[in-house]
């Protein structure tokens, strides 16, 4: 998948309300299961991942969610002169007797075994999470 | 349902609905494909809007398995021998909703893409504004392995009928929502992924 010279602003995940609440994973965008994603000359900002109420379920990924490794094979993403800014991932609220969720990854949730890389022209920069506030995992040059 | 040629240019399509039919078995359930076109063909959108369509999967019973929802607005599919061509260019995507059905004595059902899903083929968006669609998993019950996801707020380019190849240039995708299917009667709720676009191969997990 290619996105290029596009705008995704203000879009939301949010995992299902349960006793335990799902996850949201990706507020703008997720790439899961053997996925290929490229972004080019874009801009993701102001998109949320929101964990599920209940024991609250977590937010991976604010801006992207790149997912794990699968049997039908290893997300990939590559990010070029491309802005990830003022993403937020946040858990989900507990429940009667339950804890909240936590919000990891508030630019890029990046699964550990997945492949992600950024060029020096992409700016990961203003997102907010409890945890990881810009990156969670690793993320190579290319 | 276009399996032919399409071309659709300055044309509106809104408020239709598609909906699912469950089944005693996953081989008998009908999903939802594309509440404004199913196309199986090569399909051509220009300067035109999809507003607040719907593909709603159908709600399981004590004795059937509910259906999914794929494309609020279009379903791209065709066979792996035969992918579908779509392109979409200077349109607008308002309003439209992809909605899961509820678990019956299956699992919970997916709705992916509230606006368009791609399952096979190439699918071309250029110069075009997504704004506040939506997928929506169905309600669970509890079994394990439910499949109640809410996936691509806007955009699922999900391979499920062989390679779905999609590309997204030069367009505006704001506030769109992919909201994973509440607990219900299970104590879990499923997981929202990617509130604007989501892309995967089917079949790459037990919870797709």
């Amino acid at each position: 998948m290619h996105i290029d010279h596009s705008t995704i602003l203000g879009n939301q995940a949010i995992g299902g309300v349960g006793t335990t609440g799902g996850n949201g994973q990706g507020g703008g965008i997720a790439n899961l299961f053997g996925g290929v994603l490229t972004v080019t000359d874009s801009v993701i900002a102001l998109n949320r991942a929101i964990g599920g109420a209940g024991d609250g379920g977590d937010g991976q990924g604010g801006g992207i969610f790149n997912g794990a490794p699968s049997r039908v094979g290893t997300p990939a993403l590559t990010l070029h002169h491309s802005a990830i800014v003022n993403n937020e991932a946040d858990g989900g609220a507990a429940g009667i007797g339950g804890i909240d969720g936590q919000g990891v990854g508030g630019g890029l949730y990046l699964t550990p075994g997945g492949i992600a890389c950024a060029d020096l022209l992409s700016v990961i920069v203003g997102n907010h999470a409890s945890t990881n506030d810009d990156v969670f995992g690793n993320l190579g040059d290319c | 349902m276009n399996a032919g040629t399409l071309t659709l240019s300055h044309a509106l399509l809104s408020d239709n609905q598609v909906v699912g039919v469950p089944g005693a078995s996953l081989g008998a359930v009908v999903d939802a494909f594309g509440g404004g076109i199913f196309n199986t063909g090569t399909l051509t959108v220009l300067r035109s809007a999809f507003v607040h369509n719907q593909s709603i999967g159908a709600d399981g019973t004590p004795s059937s398995i509910g259906s999914s929802a794929l494309g609020g607005a279009i379903m791209s599919g065709g066979t792996v021998s035969a992918p579908a061509r779509a392109s979409v260019s200077q349109s607008t995507f308002l309003d439209n909703q992809a909605i899961g059905g509820a678990a019956g004595i299956g699992a919970s059902r997916a709705g992916i893409g509230g606006a368009i899903m791609n399952a096979a083929g190439t699918f071309t968006v250029t110069h075009s504004e997504f704004h506040n669609n939506q997928a929506v998993g169905g309600l669970d019950n509890g079994i394990p392995g439910g499949f109640g996801a809410g996936s691509g707020g806007a955009i699922g380019n999900v391979a499920r009928l062989g390679d779905a190849i999609l590309s997204v240039s030069y367009s505006t995708l704001t506030n769109n929502r992919a909201v994973g299917g509440a607990a219900g009667a299970g104590p879990i709720g499923q997981d929202g992924r990617g509130g604007a676009i989501a892309s995967f191969i089917f079949g790459g997990s037990l919870f797709p």
